[in-house]
């Protein structure tokens, strides 16, 4: 009997006058040569929203991870790509063991070509060269798919500071006015407030705080990886926190950190976008962060938000995000004054292997940020 | 002409699981677009059904017309698949 | 008919030919009896069709896309050998959005086909143009007002029309003629970029005298007129084909 890869394959060759081996090889891997036929692509589909410096983001993103010549797949129809997925290898911690694992992401289809099912062939594809695929997001096109094919974890929980409440109020005031009467007294309430989270939110004693302007410093010192939130997670390895947070082009990240006698215990990362134009919010995001101690770990990343948020508030940040899902974390948010707003279900797993009683199907289990999707 | 042939209910129960929704949801009169779970994982997996079990062959012209689920158990119908 | 008026004999590339004005325009030229080649990027089906129904003897295809220097390369190696008496150039793509959300990206895939890729096949085939040889633009409105949301269109086909008048001159002595066909508005696909279309449609018909948009086969009997002897007075200008929609205030 034909697996679902396979009958598929057939159905989509045929739509596409190819035969099965021939739309197999027509699914590769992309080369340096290809990033501006996948730009050109990604304006097609994308139109404004592709961002000026496209190419040089898809370098990063997909030619420079170590260990690796190419992540992002394409697939070339008579000489041209009308299709590209972007891969991301991850390592994933689960039940006491690293596996290798594949992020998918920037998955688009030429408009020509919609509705063929190629999105969904390329996703089985490279479900059946590996045995964990990972997608977080989605967008109205794909998360019926992504629903099909993988299974929906409600593990995103949107967490916020206002720092300044004019784009607050400008949600909920229609009257500039009004706004500008009114905002004084919010800006003074939500101060207040974090004023009173913020009392006896100190590190214990023992350890250091320290603000690494320069993130370059923070993977140097990465002992132990995996740490001790949650029981599965992406881990943050030396190599890849480099090349996320380093050498990403156009993206500024800080962070802060604990140290016990000079070692790591626990960093938080951050970061500000600013919109653009001068009248736009600039929104504050904790992106990613780790703790390599069961005592007192909530009290310690509760005064590494904090110390993240202050520094961010000094740079201009207007809010600050963040997303989270275990239990330690979320205690350490709401200890640092961070409120909840919403938790999105567009986590999505698949595993050839493991059955649904893994902990890698458990919504509980996983550490997740926005680290964990490529919107950082 | 098909080998396999189905009453109108099987046919939309099979309809309703290649497209991933409640049968109850996959019901004469109901217009695709309307249904969450039809895109192109589903235009896939309705056309290897079509082909697997009827031998029969949607071309990208006529999943093009279908607009309601009337036009998928219409195309059952024109070949002789349906048994009711 | 006038022989002056005819195509017949003809060979005439077509850029952007299997969609919108550049289809029509290439329908017409076969009925006119001239050999079209016509160049496209997506939409195989209709170009196979368009096979189907004209067959190889007055219709030659070539899949490339003119903004990749691959693309570019094989379509000239596909003219190899071969002397054109026309060119028209209806192959264009944008990004309709305000400036606000455009950036340098936007205006470089923009500007890319709709006008680097012109200049780049004149450049190349320039010695592949017959004596007498006619070259058509395919402009619009917006090269001379301004339209919301069409920035960077419009700038390119300013430039485009700009383009070609200068072409006009450089290229006389080799007896080339450039001139651009700036259609009004009419009823194809490339409407459907912007969200209120069906709105502006009728809103722009409300202004036509008659009220009624031009047809795709009206500009392209226009489009025929000017790649024949009869338009050989006719160098460097602009042809409006828009049913008097710019004359109403």
């Amino acid at each position: 009997m034909l697996s679902q890869f396979d009958r598929l394959t057939k159905i989509l060759a045929r739509s596409l006058e190819l035969d099965n081996d021939k739309l197999v090889a027509s699914f590769r891997l992309a080369g340096v040569n290809d990033i501006p036929e996948i730009s050109a692509l990604r304006c097609r589909v994308f139109s404004s929203l592709v961002k000026e410096d496209d190419e040089r983001y898809l370098r990063w993103r997909y030619f420079h991870r170590p260990g690796f010549s190419s992540t992002i797949w394409v697939f070339e129809l008579s000489h041209q790509i009308i299709a590209a997925l972007g891969t991301e290898p991850v390592e994933l911690w689960h039940d006491g063991d690293i596996e290798p694992a594949l992020r998918n992401m920037d998955a688009i289809v030429d408009p020509e070509y919609n509705r063929r099912g190629l999105g969904a062939w390329m996703t089985l594809a490279l479900q059946n060269q590996n045995n964990c695929v990972l997608v977080t997001g989605g967008n109205e096109n794909s998360t019926s798919m992504l629903n099909k094919l993988f299974t929906a974890l409600p593990v995103r929980k949107s967490f916020k500071i206002i720092l300044h409440s004019k784009f607050y109020l400008g949600q909920k005031f229609h009257y500039p006015f009004v706004r500008r009467l009114i905002s004084p007294f919010f800006d003074f309430a939500f101060k207040s407030y974090l004023n009173i989270k913020w009392v006896s939110k100190a590190l214990p004693k023992n350890l250091l705080l320290v603000l690494f302007n320069d993130i370059g410093e923070l993977p140097e010192l990465i002992v132990d990886p995996v740490g001790c939130l949650a029981e599965v997670k992406v881990v943050r390895s030396k190599a890849y926190l480099k090349w996320r947070y380093v050498d990403k082009p156009g993206s500024q990240f800080w962070a802060v950190g604990a140290l016990d006698e000079g070692k790591l215990l626990a960093y938080v990362i951050y970061n500000i976008e600013n919109g653009r134009g001068l009248e736009s919010m600039c929104e504050g995001k904790i992106v990613d962060w780790y703790i390599n101690s069961k005592t007192n770990a909530t009290q310690i990343l509760a005064s590494l938000f904090i110390a993240a948020t202050k520094d961010m508030k000094k740079r201009g940040a207007d809010e600050v995000l963040l997303v989270l899902n275990d239990n330690i974390s979320e205690q350490a948010a709401i200890s640092a004054g961070f409120v909840f707003r919403n938790l999105q279900s567009d986590f999505f797993v698949y595993h050839s292997k493991l059955s649904d009683s893994s902990h890698i199907f458990s919504p509980d289990a996983w550490y997740q940020s926005f680290g964990d999707s490529d919107s950082i | 002409m098909a080998e396999n042939t189905m009453s109108r209910k099987d046919a939309l129960e099979l309809i309703a699981e290649a497209i991933n929704e409640s049968v109850d949801d996959v019901q004469p009169g109901i217009e695709l677009v309307t249904l969450s779970g039809w895109d192109s994982m589903a235009v896939l997996l309705l056309m290897a059904e079509f082909d697997d079990q009827f031998d029969i062959v949607l071309d990208e012209e006529k999943i093009n017309s279908l607009k309601l689920v009337d036009d998928i158990l219409a195309v059952l119908e024109q070949n002789n698949v349906l048994n009711d | 008919m006038n022989q002056n008026f005819s195509v017949d004999g003809k060979t005439i590339l077509v850029t952007g030919g299997t969609r919108g004005i550049g289809n029509a325009i290439v329908r017409a030229l076969i009925q006119g009896g001239a050999s079209v080649i016509v160049n496209f990027v997506r939409e195989q089906k209709k170009a196979d069709a368009m096979l189907s129904e004209f067959g190889e003897e007055n219709l030659t295809l070539i899949r490339a896309d003119l903004t990749r220097e691959k693309g570019m390369k094989t379509l000239v190696a596909a003219l190899d050998g071969i002397t054109l008496d026309g060119l028209i150039h209806c192959a264009a793509t944008g990004v309709h959005a305000p400036v606000k959300d455009l950036n340098i990206k936007h205006w470089d895939w923009t500007m890319n086909l709709n006008v680097r890729a012109f200049f780049d096949l004149i450049v190349r085939l320039q010695h592949q143009l017959n004596h007498g040889a006619s070259v058509v633009a395919l402009s619009s409105e917006g090269a001379v007002r301004a339209v919301p949301n069409y920035t960077l269109v419009g700038a390119s086909k300013g430039a485009l029309e700009s383009l070609c008048r200068h072409l006009a001159l450089d290229m006389c002595d080799k007896g080339v003629r450039f001139n651009i066909l700036s259609p009004g508005s009419v009823l194809t696909d490339s409407w459907k970029v912007f969200d209120n279309w069906e709105e502006r449609i009728a809103k722009v018909k409300s202004k036509i005298p008659g009220n009624e948009l031009v047809a795709v086969e009206e500009i392209a009997s226009v489009a025929l007129f000017l790649c024949s002897d009869a338009s050989k007075g006719i160098n460097g200008h602009s042809l409006v084909v828009d049913r008097g929609e710019r004359i109403v205030f």
